[in-house]
């Protein structure tokens, strides 16, 4: 008995292999990180110099503006185009599998590709531009890449694709009849959507939403690829990289991540706050 | 509608109702909804358009310019060629990058899965306490934003003398690499039927054939499959591994990254070329799996 | 009895609607899932559809309620086309297979959901939606959850739902398919009640026949998109039209073959098999010469023992016994190679492999076409 019971405490030292190596790689540097942020390169002590230098200069404060002033207005915007597009081709539509699959088509190419076919797309001498100029509704060509803009339309296309990829499946899940029903019982297409459709799906879109707001509070490379990381696209990873790859300054690289988290946190709280003021739960009661 | 309300109630003298012989209003369409309806139908073909044609414009845009001769002013580029992606894979050595970036990835997938694997099999068939949290403190690696430990990880690496080698890039990859197996496994082992270990175990070496036959077929596929999965995300694995990298010990896609942040001068055929390199690796997961998939099925007999 | 009586005087018997389908059809790709049906529905009749899975019974009512279009073919409502006029304005009260109850609302809210969009004022809406709960016997359950009921209330909210709006019809695609054989039959003699009290054109779908059989006044019976017979439980069930209808509403024995002469009011019927004459009463529907099946239901034939009976009989042994409950189902093999199913009231005593006579009652023998 007592053998047994040994032999059976001695199993979870199996858990072993993949915990010290989390331990020593992510959560000592984790603590660790925290720590830094209050800390100075090079000096003992513990310090809030770092938060200081953050919140009065503003070329660390901006980042939280220019972060979000980028990325909540387009993730806005996806939402609204992912679900436009996935919302009008949910019932069996002819081409449905085509459009769904060419938006969510994106993800698969990555950040970095999109990046660069914006800019051959939208480059003053792109196609973009270039039949604008042929069609005579403008003169000079938009400057379409290397500022806020250019960051701006790379983000919508990924995160449309993001969050599209996610309603399909979502929408796939709410019984076609319970529609059916309410419009059977009298009610118009816009009023079965506002009192059937969207109460049901409302929760996880939000879900997904916050989700991808906080992947694109993290935005770098296109940041910095078609945007301009000098300025306009400063965000806070751009910055943290600064502090880190060139002034080799991880307390206040770090301190800028920590500032990005807790943007991330707030976030996600403000969008499950208005979550939690609907229906969550399942979409089917069937038994 | 309106019918309804003044619907009318015949009473018969012993004041039950009864059925009303008067017709009903003929029934009518709403224009206003036909309308709408009109208006919503061209608004989302309007935007569907409008987006599809700007990601198939740019994918192609940027295709044409990686594989165009020349394309200045023009609509289409003069010729087509191959000599961009020549250039840049010589001037590059993305050959080189592409080996780099495979030996780590799959050295760090290896170690991932064998790390991984005994504590998948407690978490699947043991119950203790605290079994949900240590589950998901697994998951917390690739839930947060991976700047929060990679800046750490990165001074502590330079610190210790690990950053810029290959041994620390493969260490680098487990962060995600086992915390991404025991998710995926996880739920695949569960799935396995328990009856497999006490036959694994009774068999003892010598019937190594029979666990060869009924054992390994089982738990194969699955494993397999998980692999593909870990490698493909490791592959992507990208914060980590910019901040830690040296000249030569760095993944391909942190290669091209840094091509594409640095250089103003270049011929953009050459960069589209370059990031389009990027797409060797979905490629190539595209045949390993269909490859796999079709080489499981006929060991298997299936 | 005063309640029953004062509940009969505040319910309104509701005026309806006549439905006719005029050669409806509907083809998904190259499937067709309604071949050119006809019917006529009267005001106030309980129509049921019958037959097997996947037949398109469904399909039908989704025409009638617009959430599918026609291929061909025209439906209408007391004489006026519906084919274009918007589901959401046809007036239809539908229960649907899987009930589509809106899990974000309380039984109340589904159920006053139709009187909302028709404007309906509120004491009103209180009134009518309190006279449906009732009517459904779903009292005190109004604020809950539809999660939080049971499969048969759910079914109950349902149609209460479909009816508060007074629909010109009432649609029912397999209400009761979903719930346990007790509770389906405890439904179905409530659904009969209620269409009895209020009068509406209802229009039932089902693959069960004794549900068909039971609440109907008129029975369509469908195979493979075509509708093969439409009539009263009682025509449908006494005087199967085809092979198919037999078949599906439980004649078990089928013989093929051609009437080859008469006498005496009578046919004589050989066998394209094996030659087998038997008599069969007159039906004045056939005449000398038809290619024609004789069909008789299971309990029907009759297993005797006086050898002086010669005429329509055919010996063979008992194969398969079953009991089953009341009645105890046989399988006799006859001489000519054929298996006869035949059900015995009682646990008779006939054992395995005994040699028996079955004896096929002329009047109960039934004529019937292949087609
Ligand atoms: N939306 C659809 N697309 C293609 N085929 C369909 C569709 N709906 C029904 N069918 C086919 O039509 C036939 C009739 O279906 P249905 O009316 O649902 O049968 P049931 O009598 O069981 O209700 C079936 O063969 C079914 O496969
Ligand atoms: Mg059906």
């Amino acid at each position: 008995m007592n053998q047994e019971v040994f032999a059976k405490k001695r199993d979870y030292l199996l858990l072993l292999p993949s915990l010290i190596p989390l331990l020593l790689l992510f959560v000592y540097p984790l603590l660790k990180g925290f720590v830094m942020t209050f800390q100075q390169p090079e000096t003992a002590g513990l310090t809030l110099a770092n938060y200081v230098e953050f919140f009065t200069n503003s070329n660390y404060y901006d980042t939280i503006w220019r972060t979000l002033y980028l990325v909540v207005p387009a993730s806005i915007i996806e939402l609204f185009i992912a679900f436009g597009i996935t919302y009008f081709i949910r019932e069996k539509m002819r081409g449905g599998g085509i459009i769904a699959g060419l938006t969510i088509f994106p993800l698969t190419l990555g950040s970095i590709i999109v990046d660069m076919a914006v800019i051959a797309f939208f480059k003053p001498t792109g196609w973009f531009n270039t039949t604008l100029i042929n069609m005579g509704l403008i003169d000079e060509p938009f400057t379409l890449v290397y500022n806020y803009a250019g960051a701006f339309i790379a983000l919508v296309i990924l995160g449309t694709a993001f969050i599209a990829s996610n309603l399909v499946g979502m929408m796939g899940t709410i019984d076609p009849n319970l529609e059916r029903a309410a419009r059977t019982l009298g009610a118009s297409r816009w009023v079965t959507f506002k009192r059937v459709f969207w109460p049901l799906i409302r929760s996880n879109v939000l879900t997904v939403f916050a989700l991808n707001l906080i992947m694109q509070i993290g935005v770098y490379s296109t940041a910095v690829i078609v945007g301009n990381p000098a300025s306009e696209t400063r965000t806070f990873v751009v910055v943290a990289f600064e502090e880190a790859m060139r002034n080799f300054n991880y307390n206040m690289a770090n301190t800028v991540a920590i500032v990005m988290g807790i943007t991330q946190l707030l976030v996600l709280s403000i969008v499950f706050a208005i979550r939690k003021r609907g229906y969550i739960g399942s979409a089917s009661t069937f038994k | 509608m309106k019918a309804e309300k003044s619907f009318p109630e015949l009473e018969k003298e012993d004041g039950q109702t009864v059925q009303g012989n008067i017709n009903r209003k003929p029934l009518r369409n709403s224009r206003k909804g036909l309308f709408l309806q009109k208006g919503y139908k061209t608004s989302s073909w309007a935007l569907i358009l409008l987006f599809l044609t700007i990601v198939l414009g740019m994918t192609i845009a940027v295709v044409l310019s990686a594989f165009g001769e020349e394309w200045y002013g023009t609509f289409l580029p003069q010729g087509y060629t191959i000599e961009w992606f020549i250039k840049a894979w010589q001037a590059y050595e993305v050959g080189e990058y592409f080996k780099i970036t495979m030996g780590i990835v799959l050295t760090a997938t290896v170690i991932s899965l064998v790390l991984s694997i005994p504590t998948v099999y407690i978490l699947a068939r043991r119950d203790f306490p605290f079994k949900q949290a240590l589950i998901s403190f697994f998951q917390l690696p690739f839930t947060l934003p991976d700047l929060l430990y990679a800046i750490p990880v990165a001074s502590i690496f330079y610190s210790i003398g690990l950053a810029e080698t290959i041994p620390g890039l493969i260490i680098v990859n487990l962060i995600v690499g086992i915390p991404f197996s025991v998710f995926i496994l996880l739920p695949y082992m569960e799935s396995l039927d328990p009856r497999l270990e006490y036959a694994a175990t009774s068999l003892g070496a010598t019937k190594f054939k029979l666990f060869q036959r009924i054992v390994l077929p089982q738990v194969v596929p699955g494993i397999t499959a998980s692999a593909i999965n870990i490698f493909i995300r490791m592959f992507n694995t990208f914060t980590i591994i910019l901040l830690i990298s040296g000249p030569k010990t760095q993944t391909l896609n942190v290669m091209v990254f840094s091509v594409l942040q640095g250089s103003g001068s270049q011929p953009p055929a050459m960069l589209n070329s370059l990031a389009l390199t990027l797409m060797i690796p979905l490629l190539f997961f595209s045949f390993l799996s269909l490859w796999v998939s079709s080489f499981t099925q006929r060991r298997l007999g299936k | 009895m005063s309640q029953a009586v004062k509940k009969k005087n505040s319910t309104t018997i509701l005026d309806s609607t006549r439905v006719e389908i005029r050669n409806l059809t509907k083809q998904f790709g190259s499937t067709t899932a309604v071949h050119n049906a006809s019917l006529d529905i009267e005001n106030g009749e309980f129509m049921t559809l019958l037959g097997p899975s996947g037949c398109g019974k469904t399909t039908i009512l989704s025409m009638i309620l617009g959430t599918l279009q026609p291929t061909s073919g025209e439906i209408t409502f007391n004489g006026q086309p519906i084919n274009k006029i918007d589901m959401s304005r046809r007036d239809i009260g539908m229960v649907f297979q899987n009930y589509a109850l809106f899990p974000h609302m309380t039984v109340a809210q589904n159920i006053a959901f139709g009187l909302d969009m028709r404007k309906v004022s509120k004491s009103e809406k209180k009134k009518r939606v309190e006279e449906a709960i009732e009517m459904v016997q779903l009292n005190d359950l109004g604020n809950r959850f539809i999660k939080d009921l049971s499969g048969g209330q759910q079914q109950r909210v349902a149609l209460a739902r479909a009816i508060v709006i007074r629909p010109r019809v009432l649609l029912l695609d397999e209400p009761l398919s979903n719930l346990d054989a007790k509770l389906r039959k405890e439904m179905r003699t409530q659904l009969k009640k209620l269409h009895d009290e209020l009068g509406i054109t209802t229009i039932y779908v089902t693959h069960d026949q004794e549900e068909a059989l039971s609440l109907s006044t008129k029975v369509t019976v469908m195979s493979n998109g075509i509708i093969q017979q439409i009539g009263t439980p009682k025509e449908i069930f006494g005087k199967p039209k085809n092979y198919f209808v037999a078949n599906f509403i439980g004649y078990g024995n089928f013989l093929r073959g051609k009437l080859i002469d008469e006498q005496d009011g009578q046919f004589i019927f050989e066998a394209d098999k094996d030659s087998v004459r038997l008599v069969v009463n007159h039906d004045k529907q056939h005449q000398v010469g038809d290619e024609v099946i004789l069909t008789i239901k299971p309990e029907m034939l009759e297993i005797i023992t006086d050898p002086k009976i010669g005429m329509n009989t055919l010996s063979g042994k008992i194969t398969v016994s079953d009991y089953i409950g009341s009645a105890t189902g046989y399988e006799v093999e006859t001489k000519e190679g054929r298996t006869f199913k035949v059900n015995v009231l009682g646990l008779n005593p006939y054992a395995m492999g005994e040699e028996v006579r079955l004896y096929l009652d002329p009047a109960k023998l039934l004529i019937i076409d292949e087609e």
